[in-house]
């Protein structure tokens, strides 16, 4: 676990660990024991140029005169902290606010430079007791800041969101900050260099031949069967436990949604019904791969290829999770995932993107994408404005750099979900993943039989839920007409029993537990 | 990417048409056993301030390498006794040391 607690390094001890061995241990402890407590150590970049200026009018005073001795030391031992703890940045935009509302305004701009950290979880560290800091979070010497780090309040345990968004922030925290910076330094806001390094990054990831970016994760289907020709009067085989987004775009170019029941195990299409719903006028499948686990992409092929129709993988919940031993998104005719924020790769806005190993498609999906251009005002095809902005591929291509660990961590947690209520709670039916499948677990989606009782539970004792989904499409009111009415009673009864549970890789065991005690108390109510 | 260049008195400097997106990187180096001089011991030299951020970026990531006294120690070196000597430094010689400075640096530079 990193990045739950966070302390804040004042120059004060900075200084002791470097001038003062005796008066530091419980510094060094900190620096020693920080990641295994999942606590982040900051400086702020407001504390380095005194740093520097101390160390080096003490070196001299010690005698270290050689030329641009004391100087070189001080860089040394900057250098080597920069390396141990991340650096906050101080906001132009609040300077005169800070100045106005501090009595010390060289402590005011490192406690200000701390807002961007998760409000409760933070601590500064000073040997000074007066340290102002702005009355914003609490000081701490650093005995009871270690005291701290190593007990467990103050950790995420309290707060408890669905999606704890905060803690992925703050680790990436850096990363980010410098992305976007270089985004408005730059000023090429669409279609920036960003746009395309994300692309042949995630290309790269998922091992496909292109990544085309889009505008989200809905307008990515969109683009997808505008390229595949889809439009009035054709049939798209799809499931209706899913979005909305899923069968709206199909409904929206003029075609039908033909939705075929899920398997019990996996609520994902059932493959062996889509053969059934096969007419002249299919001119595509379209699976989920719901809660991040991959839909049975093999059998699904098969069936597509022996009717010689394309088949495009919604993978909007599942980037990152892998079928028999093949990445997400590259499974099939087309692959399409979102980066809405809460997703497993999400962005802080809207976005997604396509992958395909077809060269032809994937030059019309980037055309769609942009008009229908083939190049500055030449329009070929109809087209629509579904271009990712720059900021957020600089967004993604930050969140990329830890993606590889929160798709491991990903695994833990649910399956650690899984064991913790296999032994402890009765009456709940846990995911059920497919021995050739891996999971990202976009949702950790339980069915419980009395679940809005056990939501409610769940709610009072500050523990968040959530129904993925309620209604299934072919029930919605818009979509009864549309390409409803068929029975999918598989569906029907699941989306009367799922419940999601608070998931995400920065999910603490300790959280686990005891979501899954309360729950187990609210079954049993 | 893989390259060849040239490593000469311990510096190995990658081609200057190469753009990197970040200042600071890690980057693997095979060095051929036959170059190493018998009794070479790897980190040893003194290292320039890129070199130590990788090595202690990559500490960071597993802490079981020295601890930041070693480090701290391994920087000050020869001065460390000197530096650390004498009586135990105040709050008010900080203040008294950033005003110093301070001073050296606004008010007496020529
Ligand atoms: C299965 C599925 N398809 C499509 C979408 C649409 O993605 P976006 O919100 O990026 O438009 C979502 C996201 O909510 C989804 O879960």
């Amino acid at each position: 676990m990193i990045g739950n607690k966070h302390l804040v390094l004042d120059l004060s001890v900075i200084l002791d660990l470097w001038l003062k061995p005796e008066s530091s241990r419980a510094t060094e402890e900190i620096f020693a024991c920080a990641a295994e407590h999942g606590t982040c150590l900051w400086v702020s970049a407001a504390s380095l140029p005194t740093l520097e200026f101390i160390a080096v009018r003490r070196f001299k005073e010690k005698g270290v005169n050689a030329d641009g001795a004391a100087r070189d030391l001080a860089k040394r031992l900057i250098v080597n902290l920069l390396g141990q703890v991340k650096v906050l940045s101080n906001k132009g935009f609040e300077q005169a606010d800070v100045y106005l509302h501090a009595h010390e305004f060289e402590d005011a701009q490192i406690a200000a430079s701390a807002r961007c950290l998760p409000a409760g979880r933070v601590r500064l560290v000073s040997t000074d007791a007066s340290f102002d800091a702005l009355g914003e979070l609490p000081v701490y010497p650093a005995e009871q800041a270690l005291e701290w780090m190593q007990s467990t309040t103050g950790s995420a345990a309290n707060e408890l969101n669905f999606i704890d968004l905060a803690t992925q922030q703050a680790a990436l925290r850096p990363q980010i900050e410098r992305n976007i910076e270089t985004v408005l330094r730059h000023g090429q806001y669409i279609m920036g260099p960003e746009v395309k390094q994300l692309e042949e990054k995630l290309a790269t990831y998922v091992g496909v031949k292109h990544c085309i970016t889009a505008s989200s994760g809905t307008d990515t289907l969109l683009i997808a069967m505008m390229a595949l020709g889809i439009g009035r009067g054709d049939e798209i085989i799809t499931t209706p436990f899913t979005f909305v987004a899923t069968g709206e775009m199909i409904a929206l170019l003029g075609a039908t949604p033909v939705f075929v029941d899920i398997d019990p195990k996996t609520y994902n299409i059932d493959p062996t019904r889509i053969e059934a719903a096969i007419t002249a006028r299919t001119k595509a499948i379209m699976p989920v791969s719901l809660y991040g686990q991959c839909a049975d992409m093999d059998a699904i092929n098969a069936i597509a290829n022996k009717h010689g129709l394309p088949v495009i993988e919604d993978a909007a919940q599942s980037f990152g999770a892998t079928y028999k031993g093949k990445k997400s998104c590259a499974l099939s005719t087309i692959g399409s995932t979102s980066f809405f924020p809460s997703k497993p790769l999400g962005g802080y806005g809207d976005g997604g993107a396509l992958f395909t190993d077809d060269d032809d498609l994937a030059k019309a999906m980037r055309e769609i994408r942009v008009h229908g251009q083939d190049r500055r005002y030449h329009h070929p095809r109809i087209g629509i404005n579904g271009r990712l902005d720059t900021l957020q591929a600089a967004v993604v291509l930050a969140k990329m750099e830890r993606f590889n660990w929160e798709v491991e961590e990903r695994h833990k947690v649910g399956d650690g979900y899984t064991a913790m209520l296999a032994s402890r709670c009765q009456g709940i039916v846990t995911p059920y993943i497919e021995p050739y499948n891996t999971s990202v677990y976009a949702q950790y989606s339980i069915l419980v039989a009395n679940r809005d009782n056990v939501a409610k539970r769940l709610n009072e004792k500050g523990i968040p839920t959530a129904v993925h989904y309620p209604v299934p499409l072919n029930q919605q009111p818009a979509y009864r007409s549309v390409g409803g009415g068929s029975a999918t009673p598989i569906s029907d009864e699941i989306s009367r029993r799922v419940m999601s549970l608070p998931m995400g890789p920065d999910l603490t065991s300790s959280q686990q537990q005891a979501i899954v005690e309360v729950l187990n108390g609210s079954i049993n109510a | 990417m893989i390259i060849e260049t040239i490593c000469e008195h311990g510096v190995v400097r990658l081609p200057a048409e190469l753009k990197f997106q970040h200042d600071t990187f890690t980057v693997k180096v095979e060095v051929p056993d036959r170059e190493l001089s018998s009794g070479a011991q790897p980190h040893t030299e003194q290292r320039s301030p890129n070199d130590m951020l990788s090595q202690t970026r990559s500490s960071l990531r597993a802490r079981s390498g020295p601890s930041i006294r070693d480090e701290i120690d391994e920087i000050l070196g020869p001065w460390k006794h000197q530096i650390q000597s004498g009586p135990l430094l105040t709050a008010d010689d900080y203040d008294r040391l950033r005003h110093e400075a301070l001073k050296e640096k606004y008010l007496d530079r020529k």
